[in-house]
């Protein structure tokens, strides 16, 4: 099956907007709309979008200026008016929103003993929308097979590469059964990035045979999982506490297989990092995937544990 | 004949006018009641699941009958429309426009929990229900001793009022 991206349409887009700022989204057409990554909104400036890594203000954007108010309104909106049920986010700095997209919340911050409670004020908000990419993961689905089984397979990128779509592409390959029988899969998905789930229902294709336990810490959540859903495979974004590589061992120890996402450029920074390096030293994960952005092009490079593995080059 | 009847006109017209009136005291206290049904549901859910607006609203309006029942289910139309207007905002609206049998001290009460619903943290907002809870409370309970007292009065001052303008007539 050849990669299909599924654009989030315009519509979905402007309607994260206040009514001041959404005909700007809604001019600029289908086609500029679809490859737009992320909206930048920063107070005084005028409003800006991400296009592969890259900022831009279109010229007819330049006299609309980013108010206060609209800053206020973006983050009602995404919290539907309830401060109360979305404080644990907030205080990490982000809001997931309908879709699976974040925001991502810059300002001044008030502190209580050594600890973020609030912001005391916003500058600046990151709308950065999830692209679902289907089949993405079908071509190199086959290389994280050994014997029949499959690996426990750690992703790694630097930030933006593509480990969240990747990941949740595996996902679905392993619930519907691409290439191997359905397999149970458990999601700890602690941001809401992997799955996008909203109202009860996941917003994006992570395959029929999924449960997901969203707004939870990833350590708590596997282990929950693990206990309660009798899962076959145990999926997690962003392995980056003591507590995620403790889960991860009880869950390698129970016959379940993992697979998870790291942040490192190289091979090396894995190395690098206490955690990783303690990971590697338990010899958890059988198979690594190394995503890099080279000219443009994104590749996928599948490193066993004990040797390299084949490039693989998906535009 | 016709004199006859005219004068049991007046005298019902004034009776009805003093049950009404009685009845107004009623209604008062049973709207408060149900807007109380409403918090403590609002406290339960905002304690155990932090519940987002809209859906608290949703129940709120599921539990109550009446008067109530048409506010929140104004109020949850309005702010699921996900327009410019804060619930506050909304809140305040309604309460003036929906035809609720309440005072104006009653309203003031109420508005409170428009501008604190879903404004702070779980915790703070459950303290400060709890404190409006108090209140409400005793407002029920002087709406009460007020309906028991001064109901009887304008029952027997309708009819007494009645009976003097047929007299005169």
């Amino acid at each position: 099956m050849e990669a299909s991206i599924c654009f989030i349409e315009i519509e979905e887009k402007a309607k994260l907007l206040p009514s001041s700022l959404r005909p700007l989204v809604i001019e600029l057409g289908r086609d500029r709309c679809r490859t737009m990554e992320e909206l930048r909104l920063r107070e005084g400036q005028a409003l800006s979008y991400v296009v592969a890594g890259r900022e831009c203000t279109p010229s007819e954007w330049r006299d609309h200026i980013v108010t206060p108010r609209d800053i206020s309104w973006v983050l009602e909106a995404a919290g539907h008016g309830s401060i109360h049920a979305v404080l644990e986010q907030f205080k990490h700095g982000f809001l997931s929103v309908e879709g699976g997209h974040r925001i991502g919340i810059c300002g001044s911050v008030a502190m209580k003993q050594g600890e973020m409670i609030n912001f005391r004020s916003i500058s600046s908000l990151s709308i950065r929308f999830c692209h679902e990419v289907l089949g993405i993961a079908e071509p190199i689905f086959p290389e994280l097979i050994e014997k029949g089984r499959l690996q426990n397979t750690l992703i790694f990128s630097p930030p933006g590469g593509g480990k969240t779509t990747l990941l949740r592409d595996l996902i679905r390959c392993v619930s519907d059964g691409v290439g191997l029988e359905p397999l149970r899969v458990g999601v700890a998905d602690e941001r809401g990035e992997l799955c996008g789930m909203y109202q009860g229902r996941a917003q994006r294709n992570v395959g029929k045979c999924t449960d997901i336990i969203d707004g939870c810490p990833k350590a708590q959540a596997l282990l929950m999982l693990l206990r309660g859903m009798n899962p076959q495979v145990l999926a997690a974004d962003e392995i980056t506490a003591p507590e995620d590589l403790r889960a991860a061992e009880e869950i390698a120890g129970c016959g379940v297989t993992i697979l998870a996402t790291a942040h490192g450029a190289e091979p090396e920074d894995v190395h690098l990092r206490p955690i990783y390096r303690e990971l590697l030293r338990r010899e958890i994960f059988r198979r690594f995937i190394w995503i890099r952005i080279e000219k443009g092009i994104r590749k996928y490079q599948i490193l066993q544990k004990e040797e390299m593995g084949g490039l693989c080059y998906i535009s | 004949m016709l004199h006859i009847i005219g004068k049991c006109m007046i005298l019902m017209g004034a009776t009805v006018l003093g049950l009404q009136h009685a009845a107004g005291l009623r209604h008062r206290v049973s709207c408060l009641k149900e807007f109380l049904t409403a918090l403590e549901r609002l406290e339960r859910e905002l304690a155990f699941a932090l519940l987002p607006v809209d859906v608290l609203l949703c129940q709120m309006q599921a539990g109550t009958r009446g008067a109530a029942h048409r506010f929140f289910s104004s109020c949850e139309e309005r702010f699921c429309k996900r327009g410019e207007e804060r619930l506050e905002e909304i809140w305040s609206e309604e309460m003036q426009k929906i035809p609720l049998p309440l005072c104006e001290e009653d309203r003031t009460l109420l508005q409170e929990i428009g501008s604190i619903l879903g404004r702070y943290d779980g915790d703070s907002q459950q303290l400060a229900f709890q404190r409006i809870h108090s209140r409400l409370e005793e407002s029920i309970q002087k709406a009460k001793e007020e309906s028991e007292r001064m109901g009887k009065v304008y029952c027997v001052l309708g009819i007494t009022v009645g009976m003097f303008c047929v007299i005169l007539v």
